[in-house]
């Protein structure tokens, strides 16, 4: 019994050090799936049922999910974002670029850039 | 008794690396994945409390209704605070989501809210 | 590093955290010298007083209701903020990615697989109406059964494509069931009070005799365990829901 605890104590160790210093957010869910499992396993070791079926369902399933789809979504804004910087600027674009949702919380009369990363190399963002 | 430290230790392990990991994050995705290891420092621990050597779960619909059960307060106070946790989480990145969009970026450095 | 001073701070607070840490750590008593009346007296109640077998579900929803109550609105309020700030003004279903709107058939999924994934929705459904009913009696309950019931759905999603899942899961409905979920568990705790009992009293029927345990023994705690069960699964199904759509946006042309 002790064996097992002292074991699954490690290897929920080693899996949090994992999911931390894996950096990459679409390599990281795994790990952090794998941290949850390793969880629910430790709950149920340490005499928590209810625990563990309450860590199984959320670390291993729903929280692994949610940011799967929140990765997926952030990756089809960069898309969006990358092709508007590619199109020539137009000033009658400048009011519809972020969509209809967006425009209401930004200036109409906006001059900024669209985003900070991948800027084009002639404006560099500490001359602002 | 060993295991007890051996918890206190992964407790403390866990806590330390997830805030070095939040601190050091370039991205909000994986900030909010090092949050959820700070918190499963704090399970750790409880867990850790909450146990007794030789006991058992605190469901007697198999067995005989003992003292030798383990303390079912703290596993009750685990129970919620892990399905509260994945909903705080869900708003994160609800959070993360937004602010991909108003400014372009994930990078925690970059980001500036006052800018719009 | 860009910021060299942070880190600084970072190692500075981190080993002050650990030395304090490490010295409360070795003045704490041991698991053997703590005597645990709380929990001594729980475990002995829960079955003779509330009739119910399942300490943890017995201390969730009637010794520590009221904390429960607290949770219970943190997670309300939680979803409520992610459906906020995801919620969508232009969606147009008819110009999303086909790739997305279903999945199964977009990565070629046989059709034996896609069926297989359909015949297990039923025993999922049905497991996590059993895991949130006999809450009381084994591990399990509201909160466990409720994200059970919530992938549900998904499997719909992955076998058939989003539009069915959107018509499973209608959110003008689900937002009202949510919001009754949530409702149903602080009227509970309420009606103790038109009996001249204190907010969160076990006020119902907790069954006849000594040792008459089953589904509908212990009076209020298989009710809030119900109502919670509700809430957790129409919340999970309304992140799904509201995340799925989030990605599922239409897609600008030529990306």
């Amino acid at each position: 019994m002790i064996g097992m605890q002292l074991a699954i104590l490690a290897i929920v160790a080693a899996a949090g050090g994992a999911v931390v210093f894996t950096r990459k957010p679409g390599e990281q869910v795994v790990g952090a799936s794998f941290f949850g499992l390793m969880l629910a396993l430790m709950f149920f070791i340490f005499q928590a049922p209810d625990v563990a079926l309450s860590q199984l369902v959320i670390g291993a399933v729903a929280l692994p999910l949610m940011v799967l789809l929140a990765i997926a979504k952030t990756r089809s804004t960069q898309m969006r974002q990358d092709h508007e910087r590619e199109q020539p600027r137009k000033p009658e674009r400048e009011h519809g670029r972020h969509g209809p949702d967006e425009g209401r919380f930004s200036p109409p009369d906006e001059e900024r850039p669209p985003a900070d990363v991948r800027q084009p190399p002639g404006r560099p963002r500490e001359a602002r | 008794m060993i295991y007890f430290y051996a918890a206190m230790a992964v407790a403390a392990w866990l806590f330390l690396v997830g805030v070095y990991g939040i601190v050091t994050s370039r991205n909000l995705i994986h900030l909010c994945l090092c949050l959820v290891v700070v918190q499963a420092s704090t399970y750790v621990l409880l867990t850790a409390v909450g146990y007794r050597p030789g006991g058992i779960a605190p469901i007697f619909a198999d067995v005989k209704q003992t003292d030798k059960a383990v303390d079912p307060v703290i596993q009750a106070l685990m129970l919620t605070d892990i399905v509260v946790e994945a909903t705080v989480v869900a708003l994160l990145l609800a959070l993360t989501v937004q602010i991909k969009k108003k400014t372009g970026t994930l990078n925690p450095d970059k980001v500036n809210l006052m800018r719009g | 590093m860009r910021h060299p001073g942070r880190m600084g701070i970072f190692f500075t607070g981190a080993a002050a955290v650990a030395a304090l840490y490490a010295l409360s750590a070795i003045r704490l008593p041991g698991p053997e010298d703590v005597r645990g009346e709380y929990m001594r007296i729980i475990n002995g109640e829960c079955v003779t007083f509330r009739h119910v077998t399942d300490a943890v579900t017995a201390v969730n929803f009637d010794f520590r209701g009221f904390d429960t109550l607290g949770e219970e609105f943190i997670l309300f309020v939680s979803v409520m903020g992610t459906l906020v700030l995801l919620r969508q003004t232009d969606a147009k279903p008819g110009a999303w990615a086909p790739d997305a709107l279903s999945p199964g058939r977009a990565v070629g999924a046989s059709d034996a697989l896609r069926v297989w994934i359909l015949a297990m929705t039923g025993p999922t459904v049905l497991f996590g109406i059993y895991t949130v009913i006999h809450g009381q009696l084994t591990p399990g309950g509201g909160f466990q059964g409720g994200v059970i019931l919530a992938t549900a759905p998904l499997l719909l999603y992955l076998a058939e494509s989003f539009d069915v899942f959107r018509r499973i899961t209608s959110h003008r409905y689900l937002e009202i069931v949510e919001a009754v979920g949530a409702g149903a568990y602080g009227v509970i705790g309420l009606l103790a009070l038109f009996r001249g009992r204190e907010f969160m009293a076990n006020i119902f029927h907790l069954g006849k005799g000594g040792n008459d345990i089953n589904l509908f023994s212990g009076g209020t705690i298989p009710v809030i365990n119900a109502a919670v069960g509700i809430e957790v699964t129409a919340g999970f199904v309304l992140l799904l829901y509201a995340f799925l759509q989030e990605m599922l946006e239409r897609k600008e042309a030529g990306s």
